[in-house]
C-alpha cells in the first residue's frame, strides 16, 4: 500500500510535467501498416502477401511472396536499420517456436538481406548489432551486421517452452538477457562480447516473477523491471538501473514492455480489481528520469499496447493508436 | 451455544406463526422444550393414545369437523428442521403444506403421518387425532397454485427448468452469498430444493443434468439441511477438499499430487490427504506444475486460483496436459475441441490421446497433411524410402512409435518377424542376458510427440538403424474469411458433427451461450491482448494468433465479471480469468487485420 501512496504523491508533483499522449491521426491508411518513420517512409504489408515500402507516395515491393499466407513483422527502432521477421504459412502453421525468416535493410531503401532464421529480432547500437533467438536449440545470436560476425550464446530453460529472451545491448559490449535458473527463477543475464565472460546478474526470488528491460543508449544504463505473472502480484514491481538504484515501486504489476524514451520510462500499469475498484484498470505512465516524476499518460479498462518507432512512442488502445509527445 | 442460539430462533419464528393460536412459553429453558416435545411425541406416535382416524379421503368429514395440524407437532417440526428452510414459511400456509408434501421439512418420528386438531362444529368438542400426511394435504394443496407448478415440474423430472438457475454464481465463492438469496428468493424454491435433496440422495439424476448443475444441487442441499458455511467451502483452498468427486479428484487433484510426489504410480489415499493439506498450505507449488521439460507455458498460477478457476469452468472433462509437446497451437485447441465432444474413458497421458483423436478426424475428413510426422527408411528390397506415420507418445493406436520403429526394424530385416522390441530409458550396457533381443532407448527429455532422438540396441550392441525423422504439421483452424468454406477445421467440425455456428460479439451473448449444455466457444486472438506479459505488439498491426477455449464466468468484487478461459499454449488446468475487455481487443485486431471475426460458439440446440 505504502507503494500506491508514493506512486500517487509523485502522480500530484507531476501534474504540470510536458509529456502527453495524442491521438495518431496519419493523412493515410494505417490498416495495413507494419511501421511508420515518418508520413514520407513507412511500411506496409499488402493484400497478396507483399512487404512493400512507401517512400514519398511512391510504393515499392521489399519482398515478395506468392500467397498471402505471410505475415511480416518490422522492427523499427534505429534511425539507420529496419528488422524484418516474415512468417510464412501464417493462418495453417499457428507455431509460436517456429523460426521466421529474418532481414535487415537500411531504412529508406529497397534492398532486403536476409540474415538467418530465428525469432525476436531486435537491432542494437543504432542498427551496428542485431540478436535473435532460435528457441528450439536454446541460442541467441549477436550479429555484427558491419563485418557478419555471429555470436551465439546458449541460454537455459527447462520451464517455459513459449519464451523468448528478451536481450538489450550497451555501448560497453555489454549484452544483458534473461533466461532460467534450474529451480524456474528467472535471471539476468550479463556477457560481455569482449571478454566472452558470463555472469548471473540477478536472480528472481520466485517463480512468478519475470525481468523485461530496457536500454538508454545515449545515457549507456539500462534499466530493469521486475514484476509478476501472476496478477496477485505478491511482491512490488519494481524499476531500477543497472546499479540496483529503485526508481519505481508499484503494488501492482506492469504489463508489456518497458520502454526507454530520451529522459523517460514509459509503463502501462495494471491496477488489479482485487485491490483497487476501478473500471479504469490500465494506466500508460511516463517516468521522468530527471526529477522522478510521474505522467499518466492514458487511462482505460482495456489493455494499452505501448511500443516504439525509432524514436517515437505509440500505444494502441480500443483500436485507437495514440502518440507520445514531449 | 450456537445450537442453543439456534433453537431459540425457531422458538421465536415459531411464535410469530399465525397458525399457532396459543403462545409457547419462551421462558422455558430449551433443554426441557427438547425433552417436553420428545416425551409429547412419543405420547402421540401411540395409537392408543390418539386414534388414527384419517387414513383415506372418505375419512375426512369437513361437514361435521374442522381441521388444524396440531401445534405440538408443527412445534416439534420447527424444531428438527433446518432453520434455512423453517424461514421460507413465514406466515404462508401454502408454503407449510408444499414442504411437508415434498418431504422437505419432516417430522423426525412421524415421517408419513400428522397429528390434526379435529373440532366437531356441533358439540365445539376439540379431539387429537392421527391422520395420513398426503390424503389430509391433497385437498389443502389444490388451493396453493405455486405448489401445484412445482409439484407438475418435479413429477415430469423437468430437470430443464435447472438451466434458469446460476449455479455458476453460487459455485463461486465471491458471489455464493447473494446467489444463495437470489435461489431462496425465487417461486421454485420448492422445486429445486427438492431437487437438490433427490440429487444428494440419488447420484444417478447427476447423469441426466450438467456437472455444473450437479455440483450446485449438491452444495444447494447442504443449504437445506442447515449449513450455513456453504459459501465459505466455495473458497479457493476448499475445493482441496472435493477429493470424493471423481471428476475434480480425476482432472484436478490426482494431476497435481502426482506432480507433489513426482510419480505416476496410484497413490495412497494417505499420500492424498497429505499432499492437498500441502498444497492448500503453500499454494505457489501449482507454478511448476508439469512445466519441465517444456510441457506448458510457465509459471502456471497459483494453486487457490487454479481450483477456483476449474470448478467453475465448463471443461472440467479435460485434465492436466501438455501442450508444449505439440509445436502447433491450432492442433493443440483442435484436439481438445474433440475430446470436449467425444470424452475419453481411459486416463489421458499428457496429450497422445487428445492428439490421436484429431489425427483420426483427420484421416476421416480427408485432410492427411495435418499430422505428417514419419519415420523413414531406406527399404534394400524395393530400393526405395519408405516412411510410416508415428504419434511419439502413449496410444494405442498403430502410429505408436515403438510399434512403428519395430515394424520398420523387421521390414529393413534388423530384427525378426516375430521378435518383439521393449522402450527403455536408460543406457543399454552391453553385458548380461537382461539385454538380449531387441530394445530402445528413448530420450525422453527430448522428446515431444513430434519427434523424439532414439537409439536401437540389438542383443546390448548399439546399431546403426538409419530410420530418420520427416515432420510436417500444418492445420488450417479457422476459415481464413467468413466466406470461405474450404476445409478449415471449424468448418469440418461444424459438418461431421451437425453442429450449429455463431459469432460471439458481447458478453451477454457470450453468457447466453455459456448457458447451453452443449456449447464450445472457441477462438483465435491475438496473443498480446490476451498475454500482455509475455507477448509484446512491437509495431503498428502486430498480432500473433493465438487459439483459446472459453470455460465460464467469474465474478469478482464490485460484480466485475471476467471471463475465464484456456490459452493453447497453457496446460489445461490452468484457467485463467481474462477480462471480456482483453478478449474483445484481441478478437476486434484480429477481425481487423485478417477481416475474420474469430470468436465463435458451435452448438446443438
Amino acid at each position: 500500500m505504502r507503494f500506491i501512496k508514493t506512486s500517487l504523491l509523485l502522480l500530484n508533483l507531476a501534474s504540470f510535467a510536458g509529456i502527453k499522449a495524442k491521438l495518431f491521426q496519419p493523412k493515410f491508411n494505417i490498416k495495413q501498416i507494419r511501421a511508420i518513420k515518418s508520413e514520407n517512409l513507412s511500411y506496409q504489408q499488402s493484400r497478396n502477401g507483399h512487404l512493400q515500402m512507401t517512400k514519398n507516395t511512391k510504393t515499392k515491393d521489399l519482398i515478395k511472396h506468392e500467397d498471402d499466407n505471410v505475415f511480416y513483422k518490422v522492427i523499427l527502432n534505429n534511425p539507420k536499420i529496419i528488422g524484418i521477421e516474415k512468417k510464412v504459412n501464417f493462418f495453417t502453421d499457428l507455431n509460436l517456436r517456429k523460426n521466421n525468416h529474418l532481414f535487415i535493410s537500411e531504412l529508406g531503401s529497397s534492398k532486403v538481406m536476409e540474415i538467418g532464421k530465428g525469432l525476436n529480432l531486435n537491432l542494437h547500437l543504432d542498427g551496428i548489432y542485431a540478436s535473435f533467438s532460435k528457441i528450439n536449440e536454446q541460442k541467441i545470436s549477436i550479429l555484427n551486421l558491419k563485418n557478419n560476425h555471429e555470436h551465439s550464446l546458449t541460454y537455459s530453460n527447462k520451464w517455459n517452452p513459449y519464451f523468448r529472451p528478451e536481450v538489450v545491448m550497451n555501448y560497453g559490449k555489454d549484452i544483458f538477457y534473461n533466461d532460467y535458473s534450474k529451480n524456474g527463477l528467472m535471471r539476468v543475464m550479463q556477457y560481455n562480447l569482449k571478454s566472452k565472460k558470463k555472469k548471473v546478474f540477478i536472480t528472481a526470488k520466485s517463480q512468478d516473477r519475470y525481468f523485461k528491460f530496457c536500454s538508454n543508449e545515449s545515457k549507456g544504463m539500462i534499466y530493469i523491471l521486475n514484476t509478476s505473472l501472476d496478477f496477485k502480484n505478491k511482491e512490488a514491481t519494481s524499476i531500477t538501473d543497472l546499479y540496483g538504484t529503485n526508481l519505481y515501486l508499484t503494488d501492482f504489476r506492469i504489463n508489456g514492455p518497458l520502454i526507454c524514451h530520451d529522459e523517460h520510462l514509459i509503463f502501462v500499469k495494471e491496477n488489479n480489481k482485487e485491490k483497487l475498484l476501478t473500471n479504469k484498470k490500465f494506466e500508460a505512465i511516463a517516468y521522468s528520469l530527471k526529477d522522478s516524476s510521474l505522467t499518466t499518460l492514458h487511462k482505460s479498462s482495456y489493455n494499452i499496447n505501448i511500443f516504439k518507432q525509432d524514436d517515437k512512442v505509440f500505444f494502441l488502445n480500443e483500436d485507437l493508436y495514440y502518440e507520445v509527445k514531449q | 451455544m450456537k445450537k442453543t442460539r439456534t433453537l431459540l430462533c425457531k422458538v421465536l419464528f415459531f411464535s410469530t406463526i399465525n397458525i399457532f393460536a396459543q403462545s409457547q412459553g419462551l421462558l422455558e429453558s430449551f433443554k426441557s422444550l427438547i425433552s417436553a416435545d420428545k416425551r409429547l411425541m412419543s405420547y402421540y406416535s401411540k395409537e392408543t393414545n390418539i386414534p388414527y382416524v384419517i387414513r383415506s379421503k372418505k375419512d375426512l368429514d369437513h361437514k361435521n369437523y374442522k381441521y388444524s395440524i396440531h401445534q405440538d407437532y408443527l412445534n416439534s417440526l420447527f424444531l428438527h428442521n433446518s432453520e434455512n428452510i423453517i424461514h421460507q414459511i413465514k406466515n404462508n400456509t401454502c408454503k407449510l403444506y408444499e414442504y411437508l408434501s415434498l418431504d422437505l421439512i419432516q417430522h423426525p418420528i412421524l415421517k408419513n403421518d400428522l397429528i390434526l386438531s379435529q373440532y366437531n362444529i356441533k358439540n365445539k368438542n376439540k379431539r387429537f387425532v392421527k391422520a395420513n400426511k398426503r390424503v389430509y394435504l391433497e385437498d389443502l394443496l389444490k388451493r396453493c397454485p405455486n405448489a401445484i407448478a412445482n409439484a407438475t415440474l418435479l413429477r415430469k423430472k423437468n430437470y430443464k427448468l435447472l438451466k434458469r438457475f446460476n449455479f455458476e454464481k453460487l459455485l463461486n465463492h465471491k458471489s455464493c452469498l447473494s446467489s444463495i438469496q437470489d435461489l431462496a428468493h425465487s417461486p421454485n424454491f420448492s422445486y429445486l430444493a427438492k431437487m437438490a435433496i433427490d440429487s444428494s440422495k440419488n447420484p444417478k439424476i447427476n447423469k441426466s443434468i450438467t456437472p455444473e448443475q450437479a455440483r450446485g444441487l449438491n452444495l444447494f442441499a447442504k443449504y437445506i439441511k442447515g449449513d450455513k458455511n456453504i459459501c465459505q467451502v466455495q473458497e479457493g483452498k476448499n475445493i482441496f477438499n472435493l477429493k470424493n468427486d471423481p471428476v475434480v479428484f480425476q482432472n484436478l487433484l490426482k494431476p497435481l499430487c502426482k506432480d507433489y510426489f513426482k510419480t505416476y504410480r496410484k497413490l495412497k489415499n494417505k499420500e492424498i490427504s497429505s499432499c492437498l493439506e500441502n498444497i492448500k498450505r503453500n499454494p505457489n507449488f501449482c507454478y511448476t506444475h508439469k512445466t519441465r521439460f517444456n510441457r506448458a507455458f510457465y509459471p502456471l498460477q497459483d494453486c487457490i486460483s487454479l481450483a477456483e478457476n476449474y470448478i467453475l469452468s465448463k471443461n472440467k472433462n479435460l485434465a492436466s496436459d501438455c501442450p508444449g509437446k505439440i509445436p502447433n497451437e491450432g492442433i493443440v485447441n483442435a484436439s481438445r475441441i474433440l475430446s470436449l465432444i467425444q470424452p475419453s474413458k481411459q486416463e489421458n497421458h499428457c496429450f497422445s490421446d487428445k492428439l490421436n483423436k484429431l489425427i483420426n478426424f483427420s484421416n476421416e475428413e480427408g485432410i492427411e497433411n495435418l499430422w505428417d510426422v514419419n519415420l523413414c527408411y531406406f527399404n534394400n528390397l524395393y530400393k526405395e524410402k519408405r516412411c510410416k506415420k508415428v504419434l511419439f507418445g502413449k496410444t494405442d493406436s498403430s502410429i505408436n512409435y515403438s510399434k512403428v520403429i519395430e515394424r520398420i526394424l523387421k521390414e529393413a530385416k534388423f530384427i525378426k518377424s516375430g521378435s518383439s522390441c521393449s522402450l527403455t530409458r536408460y543406457k543399454v550396457l552391453s553385458l548380461g542376458e537382461i539385454n538380449q533381443g531387441c530394445k530402445i532407448q528413448m530420450n525422453t527429455e527430448k522428446c515431444s510427440l513430434h519427434t523424439c532422438p532414439f537409439s536401437v540396441f540389438i542383443n546390448g550392441k548399439k546399431i546403426k538403424h538409419g530410420i530418420t525423422s520427416q515432420s510436417s504439421i500444418a492445420l488450417n483452424y479457422l476459415s481464413r474469411t467468413n466466406k470461405d468454406y474450404s476445409t478449415s477445421f471449424e468448418n469440418l467440425l461444424i459438418s461431421k458433427f451437425n453442429f450449429r455456428k455463431s459469432a460471439i460479439k458481447d458478453f451477454t451473448i457470450l453468457k447466453r451461450f455459456l448457458n447451453k449444455e452443449k456449447v464450445i466457444i472457441h477462438g483465435v486472438g491475438c496473443a498480446e491482448d490476451l498475454l500482455p506479459q509475455a507477448f509484446m505488439r512491437l509495431s503498428f498491426n502486430d498480432c500473433t494468433p493465438l487459439p483459446f477455449l472459453i470455460s465460464g464466468v467469474k465474478s469478482g468484487l464490485g460484480n466485475i465479471e471476467d471471463v475465464l478461459m484456456n490459452l493453447s499454449i497453457d496446460n489445461m488446468i490452468n484457467t485463467r480469468e481474462i477480462s471480456w475487455n482483453e478478449i474483445s481487443s484481441s478478437i476486434s485486431t484480429f477481425y481487423k487485420l485478417f477481416n475474420n471475426w474469430s470468436l465463435n460458439a458451435i452448438y446443438k440446440d
